[in-house]
């Protein structure tokens, strides 16, 4: 029973972690017609930043987080505007940009901080028993934070007026423009947005696993992953995408080992794109 | 950004002319008194990404911009090994036959994929490419899981009558020739599909699909047939890669690599054929020849790409292109 | 009495509740140019996708030289020997006028693919021939001296009269023009008109949707269509003062 239950709280942990991450990249996706292949990176450098400002600065692990956070989304907003902004009318250039960050990124983190074996100081250390089954606190408390953070964020883009410009832009770039949106500020936003998620997401993961320069890869396919699934243009379809892949990432690898899952899932996608290319939920392309 | 259907009659000697004594130095190299196992080892890796960013671009050329193309290498390699480690059989039949596998699974996927359009195209090969390397990874009884492959033959010896023998394992300048040729067989090959009708049609479904089909073009049956040609060539240059390698294992043909041949392509400049030979060339050779500087290598990567990104969006090989008048006048001086 | 080249019958496409062509009948016989004409949205774009395989028909049957053709894949349908013009002037942007038509001659008794990758002779001899045909259709549509233009670079009149030379390289039995002089000019529809009559001239048939009316005195016989259903068949005269087109076009029966 404790193993089962475990188990399901780290197929939350990983479902939150993935919905978030996957909520930036696809907000960056439907409000600027990008696919943000530098969205792991973004990834892997809220965790190395977050064990900067953490380590070597010695600030507390939820104040590491949260500058982390600060930090990337200020340099997700500069890429927007002096970057992305140039570049997006052309794919090829747009796809060269971000494979170029990915190099530049994990060259930038190998060198600063160094390879393996850093872990993040948990924001909630050791171990507590919830009726009668042990589980590390600090899976519960990013779980908690996740969970926070997507309700926050599901509030932004449903009730405030700042989500209904950026669904604006999302369904029609012109028209919003010429409703008087600015367009490139709320992409700015948008930008900034993602890449503040992914950077606490980042935080968040980095105190449970290990960093290394490579995380921020297998982070980004789990995105794709879960937008294939959900479809483009479907937030709630995102959180039940992140349920399911994130519960058979933990559950699955007991049976089959790690690898052996992944090809499941890879192949799950697969399917999904050739048999129903929207997704489980998205509009009809 | 296709190269024009017709071009002004050049003399043969003026356009191969050229050519040809750069493939005549290319054959000498190994003479240089600068050579050394380790000069070898990096051209040997420039001349299987060649063959690899190469075959990449034909199928980039019918508009289909695959990014798991790495996977397909990594199909290449295992047959071959597994064919002759297993099976006994020679490498010099299962370089062919990995290339063949690699062949028969792009068919069969390239006709699955070739329904989708554009980005969803490019996500369900990045898919595949990574659930390849997964398979690669889990199945450990036939892959040799995380460790992969070793111990498979090396192309032995080689007795040509009236020449000699050519051993393999001595050294790496018999590899060197052997991929020489592949590669020079792939770039040529390459090269006549793409000037011949098919290679228009393969820019004509890329334009438009639409127009394509009025005029009898059956766009899936083009899709399938750049797919399967481009991985054919992906397949022979992993084969080949691997035997020379000794080693096979699943991290050569993950993400990152597949996005490295893309990267190499693009800056190379996809409107040229020879842009992929231009980009691996400044990718690969240059962080290795300045492997003092390892660690900031990638920094320099980068800031190349970024160079190319804002200022050259043709690639590198569009500057040929806005060269060619500067060029043509030095040399129209110069013969005077 | 001129065999039947195609045979329309009951043609009807739903999309949603919308029945955006309904129970047609037509016929056109070898040699003759029909027109169809109707307002806006009357559905003959429709057909003509119907017709060329880009369009499933929901029931009804499209019969050439014999043959059920409705349904089949628009590169099949371009095999068979039909050739269109699209309404919004598609051609290959990257490619010159001249590759644009030379890409047309893709359905040329063929080489195969082997010898295209080996430059045979005979493969270059066949593609000398192409481009000598592909040129003189362009001095047939009176693109000659536009040749070497990128597509994306041509005005609007140009790059119509280059999807009818497109049309052409197929060598079609049947030809199904789709607004042919659409937004052209008064010099431009000349060329357009004059290329018509030569096309017409080496015996091929002609479906010709149009709403200027110079083009419309051509046609031997017009079908008129209004929300999807034919309501007048007729020659020009008899369409012209046909109570229905007249209602359909100004909304009464008389112009006052």
């Amino acid at each position: 029973m404790e193993v089962f239950t475990q188990t399901i709280i780290n197929g939350l942990v990983l479902a939150s972690i993935y919905i978030l991450v996957a909520l930036g990249f696809a907000l960056i996706f439907s409000v600027m017609q990008v696919l943000n292949f530098a969205h792991g990176s973004m990834y892997m450098a809220g965790a190395y930043v977050c064990y900067y400002w953490g380590f070597a600065l010695g600030l507390p692990p939820w104040a590491a987080i949260a500058m982390s956070a600060v930090v990337l989304a200020l340099f997700g907003v500069f890429l927007e505007k002096f970057c992305f902004r140039f570049l997006e009318k052309n794919f090829n250039r747009t796809l060269m940009f971000a494979l170029a960050l990915i190099v530049v990124m994990q060259t930038a983190a190998d060198v600063t901080v160094g390879g393996y074996v850093k872990r993040v100081p948990s924001v909630l250390p050791g171990l507590t028993t919830i009726a009668g089954i042990t589980m590390s606190k600090e899976r519960l408390i990013a779980c908690v934070i996740a969970v926070f953070l997507l309700l926050a964020v599901f509030f932004l883009i449903r009730k405030t007026t700042l989500g209904r410009q950026m669904r604006a832009v999302a369904l029609d770039r012109d028209a919003a423009s010429l409703q008087g949106i600015n367009a490139h500020r709320i992409a700015a936003l948008a930008f900034g947005l993602s890449a503040g998620l992914a950077a606490v997401a980042g935080g968040l993961m980095g105190s449970i696993i290990s960093l290394n320069t490579y995380m921020g890869d297998t982070m980004l396919v789990k995105a794709i992953t879960l937008v294939i699934i959900a479809g483009m243009g479907s937030i709630g379809g995102l959180f039940v995408s992140g349920l399911i892949v994130g519960l058979v990432d933990a559950i699955l690898p007991i049976f089959i080992g790690g690898a052996g899952s992944e090809v499941v899932a890879f192949g799950f996608a697969i399917l999904i794109l050739v048999v129903r290319p929207q997704g489980l939920f998205g509009q009809e392309i | 950004m296709t190269e024009k259907h017709e071009e002004p009659k050049k003399k043969p000697i003026r356009k191969y002319g050229a050519l040809g004594v750069v493939v005549a130095l290319l054959f000498l190299v190994p003479l240089l008194p600068t050579n050394n196992p380790y000069l070898m080892h990096v051209c040997i890796l420039i001349l299987t990404y060649v063959m690899a960013t190469s075959s990449l671009r034909t199928i980039y050329i019918s508009g289909q911009a695959s990014v798991g193309h790495a996977a397909f290498m990594g199909i290449g390699g295992y047959t071959s090994a597994l064919l002759s480690m297993r099976l006994g059989w020679t490498p010099w039949i299962t370089i062919l036959l990995g290339a063949v596998g690699a062949t028969l699974v792009a068919v069969v996927t390239g006709y699955l994929f070739s329904r989708l359009r554009a980005i969803y195209f490019s996500m369900v090969t990045l898919f595949f490419g990574v659930a390849i390397e997964a398979l690669m990874r889990s199945w450990v009884s036939l892959t040799g899981g995380r460790s992969g492959l070793v111990g498979f033959p090396g192309m032995g010896v080689l007795n040509i009558p009236g020449v000699g023998t050519i051993n393999f394992a001595a050294s790496k300048v018999p590899y060197y020739y052997l991929l020489l040729f592949l590669a020079l067989l792939t770039l040529l090959i390459l090269y006549r599909i793409e000037r011949s009708r098919t290679g228009m049609n393969w820019m004509a479904i890329a334009q438009s699909p639409l127009v394509a089909s009025s005029i009898g073009i059956s766009e899936t049956k083009f899709r399938v047939l750049a797919f399967a040609v481009g991985c054919f060539f992906a397949g022979l240059a992993g084969s080949a890669y691997a035997h020379y390698n000794g080693v096979i294992s699943s991290s050569s043909f993950s993400l990152m690599p597949s996005i490295y041949l893309v990267i190499y392509m693009l800056l190379g400049g996809m409107g040229h054929f020879a842009g992929p030979i231009i980009g691996v060339i400044v990718l690969v050779a240059i962080p290795e020849l300045f492997r003092s500087l390892q660690e900031y290598a990638p920094f320099v990567f980068g800031g190349i790409m970024l160079l190319v990104i804002f200022l050259m969006p043709q690639g590198l090989a569009g500057l040929f292109d806005s060269l060619r008048p500067w060029f043509a006048r030095v040399a129209r001086r110069g013969i005077r | 009495m001129t065999a039947a080249l195609l045979e329309i019958g009951g043609l009807t496409k739903h999309f949603g509740g919308l029945a955006a062509v309904s129970n047609l009948d037509m016929t056109v016989h070898e040699g003759e140019i029909v027109g169809l004409m109707g307002p806006n949205g009357a559905g003959k774009t429709t057909v003509f996708n119907l017709i060329t395989g880009l369009l499933r028909p929901s029931y009804g049957h499209v019969i050439f030289q014999g043959k059920e053709i409705g349904g089949k894949k628009p590169h099949v349908v371009a095999a068979c020997g039909i050739g269109r013009t699209f309404q919004f002037a598609y051609l290959f942007p990257e490619f010159t006028v001249l590759e644009n038509v030379i890409a047309s001659f893709h359905l040329d008794p063929k080489c195969g693919f082997l010898e295209g990758v080996f430059n045979t002779s005979s493969y270059r001899r066949k593609e000398e021939r192409i481009l000598r045909e592909a040129s003189e259709i362009l001095k047939l549509v009176g693109l000659e001296r536009e040749k070497g233009v990128l597509g994306k670079n041509l005005p609007h009149g140009p790059q119509k009269l280059l999807t009818m030379a497109r049309a052409l390289a197929i060598k079609p039995k049947l030809l199904l023009l789709d607004e042919p002089v659409g937004g052209m000019h008064f010099d431009e529809v000349k060329h357009a008109i004059s290329a018509i009559e030569r096309i017409r001239a080496q015996g091929t048939t002609i479906v010709l949707v149009e709403h200027n009316m110079r083009l419309m005195r051509f046609c031997e016989r017009i079908v008129v269509m209004n929300f999807g259903v034919k309501i007048a068949e007729g020659t020009y005269d008899e369409v012209r003062s046909h109570e229905q087109v007249m209602r359909a076009y100004f909304g009464h029966e008389r112009v006052a």
